[in-house]
């Protein structure tokens, strides 16, 4: 649906702008014949419908074209990140049950997986077969940590996808989009193909060392979605500068918490057009606070159109209006397991609905309240992290006599994992902190430092204020 | 932790360092303070990626939050000790 969608595109609205790619400008109608070419080049080097793809493609628009071609052709495909280890990327790879690897550059192959690196050249054939491929199969599957902290795999259809498009309520036509998160990340990734669906021209753009408003005034940029950390690093740079966002530009921020001072910081000196959006993988878009939301700074949003969500307590009885409990939420678009994991599919999709994880409310009016995870998963620069995927890495490391994960708070980043250790004398921190950057990438800890024994309650739970504590001590 | 201009260089060539392992991206970045020490971060090759693990690094090593709009502003180690040493 979604690739038929872009054909619909091409056809209808075909000299309109799809992509800026840095300064090179991209038409639907060209768009549609570079991915149809793009997949008959991956189609006449073996790749077949129904095969799965694994994408380590670090260039933006590349990263894009690829991920369409292969929706054309009908294959799945999941994102194995050029930022995160080989060693991840590979357990990924696997997991996936990923046949053929799509890179930019020899480097990122990974051993024992063929790879190909696609020739960006457009004067090629489409593929042999022309019939668009279907709209239920899996066509993609997202990674997500969840609640439990092992990496889970979302499979969506191009139907789902589409759906989930629709779900946030974008008028179509011509809106201009930049997210200055790279396209590897899954949630950035998400919102270039919901951009399909609405008709809007999305931006490539490496954001390093760039002004933020240069580029919203010179693209013109109508939607211009942030990370938290993003939003605060945007707020500092235009308060030390005495600048503000355009009105035309509506801020959208989601994927982590935006607390009420960030919040009231934001609405006063960067602009009135601010969304903050509540949204999951599984799901897509649940709710919007709006400019209209923003006199009451612990709102959410306002539920979608379309979206049913309810607040159910331990047991699952819906609890009335004003009551904290399990958000539950089903609707369109909505994924319905995850790849190969029951445990886990079982955990978050009971029956009809969809469970995020999260606890909250709802007003009298309506209007959604969240107020946080069920567990007490760490969030650094929109990436998930939880203690128990940390202490499991380092679960069986020589000389380790027992360990414990928590966050060092910063206003800047989110959570930095930190590691507390309990071992023999002869541990060397430098090459257990190597060990970890391996086997973790970007959800290392980013120090560790001895303790003579783990803080514990009388249930023998880690106390990890008091291990914040002790981590204080040492840095004074 | 060594509160002195020194230290607290030493520590910003340790975070450099430290930043810049292959698992972070690019080759181990070996830090000359003759060489390094008023050269401009964009000149050591980081990217919004290594910048943000580097201020993750003097936060875990000092205590002191740096965003990537300080490393920005203030461009150079040097001067990001000098930043350092007022702040403590």
């Amino acid at each position: 649906m979604l690739i038929e969608h872009l054909q619909r595109l091409a056809y209808r609205h075909g000299r309109e702008i799809a992509v800026i790619d840095d300064d090179r400008r991209v038409t639907f109608a060209e768009l549609w014949q570079q991915v149809d070419a793009l997949a008959g080049q991956l189609g006449r080097q073996g790749l077949v419908p129904g095969q799965c793809a694994g994408i380590s493609i670090k260039p933006e628009f590349r990263h894009f074209l690829t991920s369409l071609a292969l929706m054309r052709l009908g294959c799945v495909q999941i994102t194995l990140p050029t930022y995160e280890s080989a060693q991840y990327r590979k357990a990924l790879a696997e997991k996936a049950g990923v046949q053929v690897q799509l890179i930019d550059l020899a480097e990122h192959a990974l051993a024992d997986f063929a790879a190909i690196i696609p020739v960006y050249e457009f004067d090629q054939a489409g593929p042999a077969e022309h019939r668009l491929p279907s709209d239920e199969a899996a066509c993609i599957y997202f990674v997500t940590s969840g609640t439990t902290g092992k990496p889970k795999l979302i499979p969506l259809s191009q139907r789902q996808l589409f759906q989930q498009g629709t779900n946030w309520q974008y008028p179509p036509g011509q809106e201009i989009f930049w997210r200055p998160t790279p396209i590897e990340y899954n949630n950035s990734k998400r919102q270039r193909l919901y951009n399909l669906v609405s008709r809007s021209t999305n931006i490539f753009l490496d954001p390093t060392g760039r002004d933020m408003l240069e580029v919203v005034e010179h693209h013109g940029v109508t939607r211009l979605n942030l990370s938290v950390m993003q939003s605060r690093h945007l707020l500092q740079n235009l308060r030390a500068t005495s600048r503000r966002l355009p009105d035309f530009c509506q801020v959208r921020i989601g994927g982590s918490a935006v607390s009420p001072d960030l919040r009231a910081a934001l609405v006063r000196d960067l602009t009135a057009n601010l969304h903050i959006t509540y949204a999951t993988s599984e799901f897509g878009s649940i709710a919007t606070a709006g400019p209209g939301h923003h006199f009451d700074l612990e709102i959410t949003g306002v539920v979608h159109p379309g979206v049913d969500l309810r607040i159910v307590d331990d047991s699952g009885n819906v609890l009335p209006a004003g009551q904290v409990g399990h958000i539950e939420v089903k609707g369109s678009g909505m994924a319905d397991h995850y790849r190969d994991d029951e445990a886990a599919t079982d955990i978050a999709f009971r029956g009809e609905w969809f469970h995020p994880g999260d606890m909250g409310h709802l007003s009298s009016a309506g209007l959604l309240y969240v107020s946080g995870r069920a567990d007490d998963m760490m969030s650094l620069a929109s990436i998930n992290i939880f203690p128990s995927e940390i202490e499991a890495a380092f679960a069986s490391y020589p000389g380790l006599i027992e360990c414990a994960a928590f966050a060092l708070k910063s206003s800047a980043f989110g959570d930095i994992p930190l590691l507390a250790i309990v071992g023999s004398d002869e541990l060397d921190l430098a090459a257990m902190s190597r060990f970890g950057r391996d086997r973790l990438g970007l959800r290392a800890p980013r120090k560790l430092f001895r303790v003579s024994a783990l803080p514990r309650n009388r249930g023998g739970k880690v106390l990890k204020d008091e291990l914040r504590a002790l981590f204080d001590q040492q840095i004074k | 932790m060594t509160a002195d201009p020194e230290g607290y260089f030493r520590l910003v060539a340790e975070a450099i360092e430290s930043c810049s392992l292959p698992s972070v991206g690019g080759d181990r970045f070996r830090f000359d303070p003759d060489l390094h020490g008023e050269s401009e971060f964009a000149s050591f090759g980081f990217d919004s990626l290594t910048t943000m693990e580097f201020c993750i690094a003097i936060h875990c090593s000092t205590g002191v939050e740096l965003s990537l709009g300080d490393v920005a502003r203030l461009q150079t180690p040097r001067a990001i000790t000098e930043y350092l040493t007022a702040r403590t």
